[in-house]
């Protein structure tokens, strides 16, 4: 058996130990008083790769293993959750399906900017009547001209006051599929509720809001779908096409 | 308490590993996520009873690592839904 660290491993933990330290430790405290997102630190953690650090280079990322992440999370944690909660969100979720699923548009548009840290992704499960049971998702969608309507509320979104686009999971069809859209911040009926109040956790404290659907609630995307394989919290797969998103579907 | 920390990082980077590797990982990640965010709630408070009353500060950042620390205990799997997880997979 083999407990070493690789080279490039030990790098990403020295790099991230020192971010913490020099950076994340001295504002930990503000962070979680000032209840606001830390744009700031955001991008800094933007700018050592870590929203790519997963993705392979083809797709801007760094292509690195999972052990690298759970390092440099570790060492982001230690600095603040606040800040490990929004940046984790942005590159294992809020980003996810724009990398598996996203046409050159949508990869040039919003995936590339949200590695860079320009653009927030958000990623809409949870209902207030489903929580870790996925199955319980009730939010729906139904094919309309252009693209598909959504009705339906959500929350405990991580950083849903200042994302750009939301990762939304909602039932398509007759059928009920549990299909996955892209909804973008200017979405004719988005309605952002409110930051729930919380005893800790502030990047979230400015991420988890309810969403709900306007007049009464309606999200417009456009869509396409395709069966996935994976089950899990993350399944999916899908395609693009059709106006301004993707949608993608699993067979529940 | 540092026994507890270096059990839990070495049961996470165990369940990476067997990602990495393209192995079964499904139970071994669920228990690492169980231990570590129990360990970590459990680290904080002990670590709050050492400092006693400065513990219990707001001038300290233990008090913060003693209310963001219940955050793992709920995000990305309870604890109970993660035994569910976990007994479904010894089961199977």
């Amino acid at each position: 058996m083999n407990f070493d660290l690789s080279d490039e491993q030990v790098q990403i933990r020295d790099t991230f130990a020192r971010f913490c330290d020099e950076r994340i430790a001295p504002r930990a405290a503000e962070i979680d008083e000032a209840h606001a997102f830390p744009r700031e630190l955001f991008g800094e953690v933007a700018a050592l790769g870590f929203f790519g650090l997963r993705y392979p280079p083809e797709s801007g990322g760094l292509g690195l293993d999972l052990i690298s992440l759970c390092l440099a999370l570790e060492e982001i944690s230690r600095g603040s959750m606040s800040l490990a909660g929004c940046v984790t969100m942005q590159s294992l979720m809020g980003t996810k399906f724009l990398e598996m699923l996203g046409n050159a548009d949508i990869k040039q548009r919003l995936f590339a900017p949200a590695l860079r840290g320009e653009k927030i992704g958000g990623i809409c499960m949870t209902e207030p009547n489903a929580g870790s049971d996925l199955g319980g998702i009730a939010t729906s969608a139904r094919k309309v001209d252009g693209g598909y309507l959504l009705k339906g509320q959500k929350m405990w979104v991580t950083s849903a006051p200042v994302a750009d686009f939301f990762t939304v999971f909602a039932r398509a069809g007759a059928e009920k599929k549990l299909t996955i859209f892209l909804v973008e911040k200017d979405f004719k009926g988005l309605i952002i509720g409110k930051a729930i109040a919380k005893m800790g956790v502030w990047d979230t404290c400015v991420n988890s809001s309810p969403k709900s659907a306007s007049s009464p609630g309606r999200w417009r995307s456009a869509a396409l779908a395709a069966p996935s394989k994976r089950r899990s919290a993350m399944p999916a797969s899908a395609s693009s096409s059709a106006s301004r998103s993707t949608a993608i579907r699993r067979s529940s | 308490m540092a026994t507890d920390l270096e059990a839990a990082r070495q049961l996470v980077h165990y369940a990476a590993w067997l990602k990495d590797n393209d192995k079964p990982h499904h139970k071994e990640a669920a228990m690492a996520k169980l231990f570590a965010s129990e360990a970590a709630a459990g680290i904080c408070d002990k670590a709050a009873r050492v400092l006693a009353s400065y513990g219990y500060s707001m001038e300290y950042a233990v008090q913060r690592h003693l209310r963001d620390i219940r955050f793992t205990l709920i995000g990305g799997g309870t604890s109970e839904i993660l035994k569910l997880v976990i007994a479904k997979e010894l089961s199977a």
